[in-house]
Parts: structure tokens; sequence; C-alpha cells
């Protein structure tokens, strides 16, 4: 079942008499949407994504939070305390150290979740083929991880989520370290992925998110300052200039004053 | 309750703990060619055990002292798997004197290192005499030949060798665990089962939004 | 002839006691059997080409390191008969002895670890010890230093490189150098510590925590069990030490 994820009034803090890194956080995602967490480094994007997951609640047990959360039918008071695996997938900031290093082949790789949920033999062959012709890593399916490029690796890393078949998809700045044709596959992945899996992703930029997002939320200081959908989020740029990088937007105006905001950005992406 | 000791490491590789051990084994290996890549004289193999032990606990700081001696029998010196024994008590006594706070305060340091090198001296001399008759394919073992030439026997011979380096060697290793644990933020420290045996940095202590 | 993990373990860990008990001449030709060995049974050749090279790179050198100290000791130490060298120097036979019965030990347990390590991976050994009841947490940790080893030279020469272009004193006096070994050790271990933290949130985030064992090439390892080849050398151990023992105590 693709959920819904509701948040309400969420604070979160790592430690006792630190600072919070989430205030009131209010976010409802719809079921088989893309929302697209916006905003510069140190906003609390990472962090939310990361709470969403459970890993947070798993690890940093002198953490202390308040609210609630709702993914699907599942309800978390305040945050989910264990790891919500393998009904959500986490795509790290940081690919090298998604892969786990210890497997010698990236067929292996793919099959490290599966071995942890226990499926093995056919159904394990079968998730690992698809995987690999869904994204075009037959041909290295014998190689090391470790001599993979970094759009290959980025390859690997999405697939070796898409294994365990998740339901919720938690991208954290998943364009940063690719190419352009590359990022277009990302748009294109993206894309299909919402047909099964509700998708956060997290950007530091606009553009990716105004190719895949459905809602657009911009974060600054832990704080949520704007949800809301595309033309909302388009009409409402100009008051989060300085928390989000426009440079392309402003090559895009200078280029044309009378083009509409729609059509700039169809421009863009084709 | 006294937990066992299944579960006691079970705690302290935890989290963060597993890979931060892992490293730590690889550093065992390494430290000690970096030593020599800038031409120092030391050894630096127990720098990473010396790690674990206060960062994570004693019974990981074992595992990694021993995984790193059979690794290093597998990748280099066969001798060092004998060498095992000596790893267990770095590991066991630096977890030791950290559980104890000594890695809290600066004036201890240098201390405990004097203490675990004469320790590492007198668990290694059995070892070195009895199995390798003081030949372990080091430049020490000259050491060894000239001491037993002036009278001494086989053990002790075996024995002033190690006395000769190991305080040396353990105190810089503890110094420099020291330093590294100091310089190294609160949001960090708090990752691990040990970073409450290290003193905080209060200048370095901010918090982050990840 | 096929030997698994344990068959070479045990018998390794006899090769080892039978070298503390033999003397020097038969300990010379028990090497001589072992290098034959690897050249004729395929459990026990070297893995790899590197690691081909790896061991006639170690073992001539641990030969050499032998025949040199069985001389230092014939020189340095005195008694029985001397043989006069040039260059005013003796050689004694007790000292050649010493040399020779340690020296010849030490070469059969190198060569025997050598052989051992050499034909089987640091991966087979994890599986072995996954078999054998270790928790998957240890297992784990000891694939993951691979990783660590690979990777850390590359990290040192990064950071070396940048630190000497920062001005650290890499190159000058020795007091100097230490500082700068300081300043290469510090941003190597915090960011091996941000990325301890990253890839133990990734462990987990794929399913690692569950417990469930590690599988390799596919498969999960069977629960070990012990052959009949294991058995005979465990055996043969026991009895080599039990010698020792009673050698120990008539001494």
């Amino acid at each position: 079942m693709v959920p819904t994820i509701d948040i309400r009034s969420l604070h979160y803090q790592y430690f006792e008499g630190t600072p919070t890194v989430l205030t009131d956080i209010n976010l409802h995602v719809l079921s088989g949407s893309c929302a697209a967490l916006l905003g510069p480094a140190g906003a609390g994007k990472t962090t939310l994504l990361q709470v969403l997951s459970g890993v947070v609640g798993s690890q940093f047990t002198t953490g202390k939070a308040d609210g609630r959360i709702l993914i699907g039918d599942q309800e978390f008071l305040p945050i989910p305390s264990r790891v919500l695996f393998p009904e959500v997938g986490y795509l790290m900031q940081d690919v090298s150290v998604q892969l786990s290093g210890i497997k010698e082949t990236v067929a292996e790789e793919l099959a490290f979740s599966l071995d942890n949920l226990g499926i093995t033999g056919d159904e394990r062959s079968r998730r690992v083929s698809a995987a690999l012709s869904e994204f075009d890593l037959a041909h290295l399916a014998h190689r090391a991880p470790s001599r993979l490029s970094g759009g290959e690796l980025q390859r690997v890393a999405l697939a070796s989520l898409l294994v365990s078949n998740p339901s919720l998809l938690l991208l954290d700045e998943p364009i940063s370290a690719l190419d352009s044709m590359a990022q277009q596959r990302m748009v294109s992945f993206i894309r299909s992925a919402k047909r099964t899996a509700t998708v956060l992703l997290s950007d530091s930029g606009i553009d990716f998110a105004l190719a895949v997002a459905d809602l657009f939320v911009v974060m600054d200081g832990g704080r949520i300052l704007f949800t809301g959908n595309r033309n909302q989020f388009l009409n409402s740029l100009q008051s989060f200039s300085h928390l989000l990088p426009i440079s392309l937007w402003d090559e895009v105006l200078s280029q044309s004053r009378r083009m509409t905001v729609d059509s700039r950005i169809t421009r863009v992406f084709t | 309750m006294t937990k066992t000791i299944r579960e006691q490491f079970q705690l302290e590789i935890a989290g963060a703990g597993l890979p931060f051990v892992a490293f730590c084994i690889a550093l065992n290996l390494t430290a000690g060619q970096l030593a020599s890549a800038l031409k120092l004289p030391i050894y630096l193999d127990s720098l990473g055990t010396v790690l674990v032990a206060v960062l994570c606990g004693p019974w990981s700081a074992i595992m990694a002292g021993v995984f790193s001696n059979i690794l290093g029998s597998a990748f280099g010196n066969p001798v060092m798997l004998f060498f095992s024994p000596v790893m267990i008590v770095i590991g066991a006594f630096t977890g030791f004197l950290a559980k104890r706070g000594w890695f809290r305060k600066w004036y201890l340091v240098p201390i405990g290192g004097v203490l675990q090198g004469v320790l590492a001296a007198v668990a290694s001399a059995p070892i070195a005499a009895y199995l390798f008759s003081g030949v372990m394919l080091a430049g020490t073992d000259v050491l060894v030949i000239y001491f037993r030439s002036v009278g001494n026997t086989l053990l002790q011979s075996v024995f002033f060798q190690g006395l000769s380096s190991d305080p040396v060697d353990k105190t810089i290793t503890y110094i420099l665990v020291y330093l590294l644990c100091r310089s190294l933020p609160l949001r960090l420290l708090q990752r691990f089962r040990g970073g409450n045996n290290v003193p905080r940095n209060e200048a370095l202590n901010r918090t982050y939004a990840l | 002839m096929r030997f698994d993990v344990g068959e070479k373990l045990s018998a390794t860990l006899f090769l080892i006691l039978l070298a503390i008990i033999l003397p020097w001449y038969l300990n010379a030709a028990l090497v001589l059997c072992l290098l034959i060995a690897r050249s004729t049974v395929p459990s026990i050749r070297p893995a790899s080409q590197v690691l081909r090279r790896r061991f006639r790179q170690l073992s001539g050198y641990f030969t050499i390191v032998v025949v040199l100290m069985t001389l230092v000791n014939g020189l340095l130490m005195e008694g029985g008969t001397q043989w006069e060298v040039p260059g005013g120097f003796s050689i004694s036979r007790v000292g050649l002895e010493f040399g020779l019965r340690t020296g010849m030990r030490l070469l059969v347990i190198a060569t025997s670890l050598l052989l051992f390590f050499g034909s089987t991976t640091i991966p087979r050994i994890a599986q072995f010890l996954q078999s054998a009841g270790w928790p998957v947490q240890l297992v784990m940790t000891l694939l993951l230093t691979l990783h660590f080893v690979e990777t850390l030279p590359d990290r040192v020469s990064m950071i070396f490189t940048a630190q000497e272009a920062r001005g650290a004193p890499v190159r000058a006096n020795m007091f100097a150098r230490t500082k700068g070994f300081f300043l290469i050790l510090s941003p190597l271990v915090l960011s091996a510590i941000v990325e301890s933290i990253d890839r133990s949130m990734a462990l987990e985030l794929r399913g690692f925590h569950r417990g469930t064992k590690l599988t390799f090439d596919g498969e999960t390892a069977a629960p070990g069990r012990m052959t009949i080849v294991s058995l005979a050398f465990l055996v043969l151990s026991f009895f080599c030490i039990l010698w020792i023992i009673l050698q120990w105590f008539q001494q």
C-alpha cells in the first residue's frame, strides 16, 4: 500500500539542552505523490528525512521529540523508534557509504537488503535481475563496487534500495553528484517511482524539484516556511530568493521576459 | 545488573561503533606505515586499539587488537598472530583506565602510557622468548642478542628489549589518542558508548542540523 | 585433494606446534615439504597472482633473516666448538645451533601461515567463522576492515598532500614532523568517525540490524561440521601440546 505521510507539530532535538533542530513541523504528503524539501544547508531537510526513516529514533537514544507522525496506517508518538525497513527506502547524500562495503560484486551488493530480509532462492535472483536491468547495470553485475564510477555508484545505490520494494522513498539530495544526463535519468526514475511509492526528496536548488515534485516545502532553521503546490511555489519564489539558489532562474528571466513561468521551466528541461 | 560479555560487546559496537572498530583495525595496520613515511621512529601498531578502548570499550578493543594481528599476519608478518595476547592486554587495560577517567585528566595520560608500555613488555616477553627464542624478524632482534651476550637470560633479554621501546611507544600512542579525542565535538563523541571517557572541548560544542 | 578452511586451519595449528617440537634439521625438511605441497596441492596454492608474489617475497625475506640471525647468534654467543672466520671473528657451534633451531622453527611457522593466508581469502575466513557460530557483527567488522584497508592509503595520501600544501611541517625536523603527523591523523580520524556514523545508519537502513547471517556468493553457509581431517589434525595438535608441556616440566 502506498502510504500518505502526516506529520503534526513535530519538534526534535538531538540532546536535551541543545537547540531544537526541527521546530513545529506540520506536513501532509499524499499517497503516490512527490514532495520536495527545499532550503539551504542546515535547514533540517536531512534530519526530517532521517526522522521519518526511523534511523534517528533508533540510533539517537538521547534525542527528545514531541508531536506525531503517521505513515500510512502506522502511527508513531512522537517518532519511529526503529528503522522502517523494508517499507522505507532511504538514499543517502553520500552514496559511497550507502553500499555495504563488504560485497565483492554489484549483484551481491544489490542482494544485501534481500539477505537481511531472509529472501533467498528464485525470488532473490528474480529481484536482483530485475533491478540490474531496470537501472542498466547488467553489464556491471560481476564488477567490484569499489571500481564503479560516481554515476554507476548512484545507480547501484538506487537499485539496492528498490530491490526490497519500499512504498516510501526518502532521497537525500539525489542529484548533488550527478551530471546533467544522469539528472535527466533521475527525473524519469522519480516520475515512474511515484506509481508505486510516495517520494520525499531534499534538494538545495529548485530546478530538479520543479521537474518532479507535486508538493514544495521550503525549510530554514529547522522550520517549514512554506508548503504549497507548484504554482503557489513559483508565485512565492521571490520571497525565498535569499534561501534558494536561483542562478538558473536569473538566466531564464534574462533570456525571455515575455514567456510565462511554466514555459520557461519547460524550455529548461527539454 | 551485571551484563554478560556478549551484551557488553553488543552495546559497545552498537550504532557507529561497528564501522569505527573496523576503521581502527585498519589504522593499526597502517599507522606504522604513516609514521615511517614521516621518518618517525615509532610503531603505533596499537593506535587503533587504544582509540577503540577509549571511545567504545574494552571488549571491542580486544576484538580490534586480535583482528589487527590476524590481518597483520595475513598481509605481512605471520609472527604478529602470536602477539594477540599482548593486544588483549592493551585493549583490556586501556579500557579499564578509560572507564576510570584516566583520559579525562591530561596528567594521567602519560602515566597510563608508561604503565601500559611496561605491561605490554611483560606480556610480550614470554611469547617472544619461549615461542620464538627472541627472534621476531624485526630490527630489535639485535637488541635481544646484545642483552643475551652481556649475560642475561633469554626471557630477561626479551623483556629489556621490550622495555626499551614499549613504554615510549605506548605513551606517545596514549597522548595522540587523548589529543585526538579532545579535538572531537560533543555531537560526535556522544555517538559512542565511551564518549564520556574523554574531556569535552567546549569550544567545539555546537550542534548542527543535518 | 581439496581442503576446506577448517581443515587448513587445524593443519596450520598442527604444523606450528610441530615446529616447536622438532629439531632444526626436521624443521628444514618440513619447510621443503611445505614448499613442494604448495606447488602440488591445489587447496593450498596462493589464491591469486598478488598472493603468489607476496608469498615468494615474504618467504625469501624470512629465509634471509633466518640465515642472518643464525650467523649473528653464532658470532655473538659462546660455547662448544669455535670456528675461526676471516676478519678475526669466531663462530660458536652453540650459537649456530641455537640460531638454526629458532630460525628453522620460525621458517616453518611463517611458511605454514603464509600458505594458509595465501590460499584462503579473508572473506572465506569470515564465512568459516560465521558457520562456526561467530556473531554476525564480528564477521561484518572483519569484512568492513578490508574496505578500510583498501581505502585508507589513498585517504592518508590525500590528507598528506593537502596538509603539506597548507604548510604542515611534514618534511622538517623530528619535532615538527611529529606535529605534522598529528595534523594528518586528526582529520583522518575525524572523517572516519563521520563516515562510521553514516555507514552505521546505512547498514541499519538496509536491514542489517536484524541479525540475519551474511551470505557469501549468494549462499548462507550451513553450520560448520568438523571433518575427519580437521579432527585428526586437532587430535595430533593436542598430543603436541601435551609433549611440549611434558618437555617443559622435565626441564
